[in-house]
């Protein structure tokens, strides 16, 4: 399909058309064509001093292209609007009872799981699952926008938790500078994060990660497939996400055949990128709320984890009266007041193996927990997640997990925001997350994007 | 809501709805919402009036989305516990068996924390368990339905499901909660409180009102800042705080005098203004004002006092409301001896009006008063007879808790209130019994009184017939003079004893004054009585002077919260002639020295919870006036005093 968009900004090139072996695109008014390859179009934008690339409504710097990312930015473009062919296979069925067909790749993995939703729901963690539930409610089953809108954002979720684990890996080997499309990540500003591209985000952080260091090594098999324009995955989740923004511009009409149909096919393409992404389930994220040293004369050193659970099923029904749960560690510590991802799905077997620094990753400040932060006593974790800086000051800004897609220009009073200032009167504890925050983004204080 | 009534919130709460004509409470709703953040319970507490159920139910409300919120608003009814298990299974469908009369799971081991878990696994919604009015349940509730309750709550919190509740209940009762820490130890930790708005909140909210445009269709307005600063000159200019509510029935008696212009006038629609406010208008007794004007209304169709007495039994003995049936109702003006045939028209009749509202608990319709502060209206203006029936009651439950048989005097005391309110049946039959037993007593001592007085007329017989016998036989005069002086000292003596005893029966029923005046008025009659008789008369009567002396003092020193010293003062009375009632005496004295004292101490705690130090103290000063030297109090004093 042709890419109807207006050229915006000068020395602008506008990926007009995208076909087998050539690539049509509007330069100032100029229409041209040429080879679909990388180097054509990076020689092009040398040749005119193009400052960007804009495919379907994103711009894109010639810094941030790539071979990883080349594909998935031309495929913006030349996807329709309608569910690929590839994928209505999938289609169909009682969509009350989709999630199923989520059980047997859980199975796949190894993980006992029943047949009731919450059960195979918890296994993609808090992050996604709270989308997954609200898709359950009854305004979540009601066939109007606001269904559309908790599909899109368990799709848009599950692409932020990736991208947190691919970032968080780069931030810990503590490089000197960003990628332009991790800088960009860190430094957004306020409502880009609605739009951001997580889809390039996730390509291109997979791309610069060291394999060998990765820790979700599922994650890299993962991208490839979905930036490789011939997979159902690709498809699925270029479909996915277009959906999605023309769902916050206000494309998609409010009721009618054109709202039923697209709801059936987005649950189906939702479904298939939940299959693809069962491997979550070999994976458990928890949030260490304190750390405490056991220690007297004559006896090992005992680090007392308190940690709370942030998945649906907790290992057991019942609590000393909090959410988080006391586990002694011989000799190692993780880190405090962290959001931390580690291996396995049992969590008692994967704390023993806590001497292996490999079998965990830190994903705060990324994704934090609030109520570590609190002057009071909690006893539930209440996350957030990052969501770039404010336009002005040095303020970091997080979005509650549950915050739900605002479309149609219509804001939502219920969700919420945590901002991390230099000074936290009402939390002074957020002053050393913002300390943090500080020395981990130092790099781009230096390199602007 | 139809344009012919007044728009305003009136005695409601406000609902989630009203979030746009919600004003004046942004940071509170800001600071809930962060108290609720990362805990899985919240005691929400403060004075009556203060909008907590609307801070609750509009400001909190929309801090959530539908898809993360289902609240379910529970009262107490008859039992809490039952209450909780019937309003999650409504919305279960049904789907746990529960005893049909108590509402309690058949199954045992079920508790709320699993009905939460299933009720999630269908909606998906976190629950938010809204426990409002919660004082009802210290204040009515059965000690075991309490503590059931408590530990229910307590394996709640610790149970790991999407579940958070809020206990919302007014300050001054909190205190009552600290004897059930020990079953829910968090209860405490986890707490709001909820202000009045001061004077220029308050002005702001009446401003924003009169210019929010959700109200352009039920009225026009002048100048909103005029007639919020003319309904704010009607309150006295020490008032710091005030009740919302009385802002809002307030508002509506402006709009319905700005209604009975309009027909005069043509105006398209009420106009307010300033001009509206009159110069004997008072907002503190808005609400008097009201129930006064609305039962004046029902006077026509409804004997005089009987929407009060309806009224008067739907309100707690502290002036709270009660959620009750119509037949409840009806029931509890039987029990007082009040017929009122057309309840049910009247009950409407008070819906109506908007004193009353309706509430739906299952299949049952209850009703209660409107607002806490109307119920506290109604409790201030309840009649003479009223009032003295609400003190039978209390009277009434102090001597069911009684042992035994009831004393003369306890009997004599209970005796008028039954004309105000009939005895309860267990009293009425321990009365029955007690009443029978001093019969009894009465009837023996009566029968060997007249045992005595027949033994005495016989001799006197004797000393007749001897002398009749000495008129015959001159000779014997002198001698049967003699026997009959004899005869005529033995029956004075007789009549003495006799006397004496019924003074001593007298006395034992504490009547000291009139046991005295016995033993005087038998000493008038003719007769040589001994001295060492007359000695011992005197005696008793001295001793009876004391013991009337000590037991008012005694009485006096209690109202002075001096237990200790009424105590001595009783036990002194003991050591000079003990007998049973002093002994109860001294032993209620003690009783209702450890009641004064617990609620003197609940109510300081009560206050430092809530943060007011300086009425804490004063609590803390009468606990140690009612025990002098307790060092646990004169420990608090002191540190109020290094404070």
């Amino acid at each position: 399909m042709a890419n109807a968009e207006n050229i915006s900004g000068n020395q602008n090139i506008v990926i007009q058309n995208v076909q087998d072996s050539t690539i049509t695109v509007n330069v100032n008014g100029e229409i041209l064509e040429i080879e679909r390859k990388l180097e054509a179009l990076l020689a092009l934008m040398q040749s005119w001093q193009a400052y960007a690339i804009q495919s379907a409504n994103r711009i894109y710097q010639p810094g941030s292209i790539s071979v990883a990312n080349f594909e998935y930015i031309l495929g913006q473009t030349f996807t329709g609007t309608a569910l690929p062919a590839e994928l209505v296979q999938f289609l169909g069925g009682e969509s009350n009872n989709w999630f199923l067909s989520l059980k047997q790749e859980l199975l796949k993995m190894g993980v006992s799981v029943g047949n009731r939703a919450p059960v195979i729901f918890q296994y993609y963690g808090w992050l996604i699952e709270a989308f997954l539930q609200k898709m359950g409610t009854p305004a979540g089953q009601e066939r109007t926008l606001r269904r559309l809108a908790f599909m899109a954002e368990a799709f848009q979720s599950s692409l932020r938790y990736l991208c947190f684990i691919q970032v968080a890996q780069l931030l810990k080997n503590k490089s000197s500078s960003f990628h332009p499309t991790v800088a960009a990540f860190l430094q957004m500003k306020e409502k880009e994060h609605r739009n951001f591209d997580y889809l390039n985000l996730l390509i291109i952080s997979t791309e610069i990660l060291d394999e060998n260091l990765a820790f979700v090594k599922e994650i890299k098999p993962f991208v490839q497939e979905l930036s490789t324009p011939a997979t159902d995955l690709y498809s699925a989740a270029i479909f996915l996400d277009k959906h999605r923004n023309d769902l916050i511009d206000g494309l998609v009409p409010s009721e009618g055949e054109v709202l039923e149909k697209l709801l059936d096919e987005y649950l189906s393409a939702l479904a298939y990128w939940l299959r693809k992404l069962a491997f979550l389930a070999k994976y458990r994220l928890i949030s260490i709320k304190d750390i405490n040293l056991k220690y007297r004369l004559g006896t090992s050193k005992n680090f007392v984890h308190s940690y709370g659970e942030l998945h649906g099923i907790y290992t057991e029904n019942y609590s000393d009266g909090e959410d988080y749960i006391a586990f002694s560690v011989e000799n190692v510590f993780t880190y405090n007041q962290s959001v931390i991802l580690i291996k396995g799905s049992n969590i008692d077997a994967s704390l023993e193996n806590l001497e292996d620094s490999e079998s965990y990753l830190s994903l705060s400040p990324l994704i934090i927990d609030q109520s570590v932060f609190a002057e009071r006593p909690t006893q539930t974790p209440e996350i957030y997640y990052y969501i770039g800086q404010a336009a002005a000051g040095r303020h970091y800004r997080y979005a509650q997990y549950k915050n739900e897609l605002a479309y149609h220009s219509v804001e939502i009073s219920s969700n919420k925001e945590l901002l991390v200032m230099p000074q936290n009167n009402l939390q002074p504890k957020l002053n050393e997350l913002f300390e943090q925050l500080e020395q981990l983004l130092q790099p781009l204080k230096t390199s602007r994007p | 809501m139809s344009k012919t009534t007044s728009p305003f919130k009136f005695l409601d709460a406000y609902q989630q709805k009203d979030q746009t004509i919600f004003f004046g409470r942004e940071q509170e709703t800001n600071a809930l919402y962060h108290a609720l953040s990362g805990v899985k319970h919240l005691l929400v507490y403060g004075p009556s009036g203060a909008g907590k159920s609307s801070l609750i139910e509009c400001g909190l409300r929309n801090q959530f989305s539908d898809a993360d919120w289902f609240a379910l608003s529970i009262r107490r009814g008859s039992n809490v516990v039952s209450s909780v298990f019937a309003r999650i299974n409504d919305c279960l469908e049904e789907k746990f068996q529960l005893n049909p009369d108590s509402s309690l799971p058949l199954d045992p081991d079920l508790d709320f924390g699993k009905m939460i878990e299933q009720l999630f696994a269908e909606r998906y919604q976190p629950v938010y368990l809204l426990f409002d009015q919660f004082e009802e349940l210290l204040l009515l509730g059965t000690e075991e339905e309490k503590k059931d309750f408590f530990t229910r709550l307590n394996l709640l919190i610790r149970y790991r499901v999407p579940c958070r509740v809020l206990l919302i209940m007014r300050e001054e009762f909190i205190g009552h909660l600290s004897e059930f820490e020990v079953l829910c130890p968090s209860i405490f930790q986890y707490r709001f409180r909820l202000e009045k708005m001061g004077r220029q909140g308050v002005k702001e909210v009446i401003q924003k009102t009169l210019d929010a445009p959700e109200y352009l269709p039920y009225f026009s307005i002048q100048d909103s800042t005029v007639l919020s600063e003319a309904i704010l000159a009607r309150l006295p200019d020490t008032q710091r705080e005030i009740e919302l509510t009385h802002v809002q029935v307030f508002l509506n008696e402006l709009w319905e005098r700005a209604q009975a212009l309009q027909t005069k006038t043509n105006a398209p629609v009420p106009v307010m203004h300033r001009d509206l406010v009159q110069i004997d208008d008072d907002l503190e007794r808005v609400l008097s004002s009201f129930l006064r004007k609305q039962l004046l209304a029902l006077s026509a169709q409804y004997k005089q006092n009987q929407p009060m007495e309806v009224l008067a039994a739907m309100i707690s003995e502290r002036h709270t409301k009660l959620q009750m049936s119509e037949e409840s109702i009806a029931q509890d003006l039987q029990a007082k001896g009040i017929d009122i045939p057309d309840l049910g028209p009247l009950l409407r009749d008070l819906v109506a009006c908007r004193i009353l509202r309706t509430l739906k608990s299952g299949l049952n319709l209850n009703y209660e008063i409107s607002h806490d502060l109307l119920a506290s209206v109604v409790g201030q203006n309840l009649t003479e007879e009223m009032k003295l029936r609400e003190r039978a009651r209390d009277v009434y439950s102090v001597y069911s808790e009684k042992k035994g048989h009831l004393s003369l005097e306890d009997l004599e005391y209970l005796r008028p209130y039954k004309a105000y309110l009939v005895y309860p049946e267990p009293l009425q039959a321990q009365i029955e019994f007690s009443e029978k037993h001093w019969k009894e007593e009465q009837l023996k001592q009566e029968k060997e009184q007249q045992t005595r007085l027949r033994q005495s007329q016989l001799q006197t017989r004797i000393a007749t017939g001897l002398a009749l016998f000495a008129a015959v036989a001159l000779v014997f005069a002198i001698v049967q003079f003699f026997q009959v002086k004899t005869a005529n000292n033995t029956i004075s003596n007789i009549y003495l004893d006799g006397k004496i005893q019924t003074a001593h029966t007298l006395k034992v029923q504490g009547k000291y004054q009139e046991a005295i005046n016995m033993l005087t008025d038998a000493l008038k009659i003719p007769a040589n009585f001994s001295d060492a008789r007359l000695h011992k008369i005197n005696t008793l009567k001295n001793k009876w002077r004391q013991l009337a002396m000590l037991k008012q003092t005694g009485l006096s020193k209690i109202k002075l919260l001096n237990y200790s010293d009424a105590i001595q003062d009783f036990q002194t009375m003991y050591k000079i002639d003990p007998d049973e009632t002093i002994n109860t005496l001294i032993q209620s004295t003690k009783k209702e020295q450890e009641v004064a004292f617990e609620k003197a101490i609940q109510e300081g705690f009560g206050m430092i919870i809530s943060g007011r130090k300086e009425k804490a103290r004063m609590a803390y000063e009468k606990a140690l006036r009612i025990k002098p030297g307790h060092p646990e109090v004169i420990e608090k004093l002191k540190q109020f005093k290094d404070r």
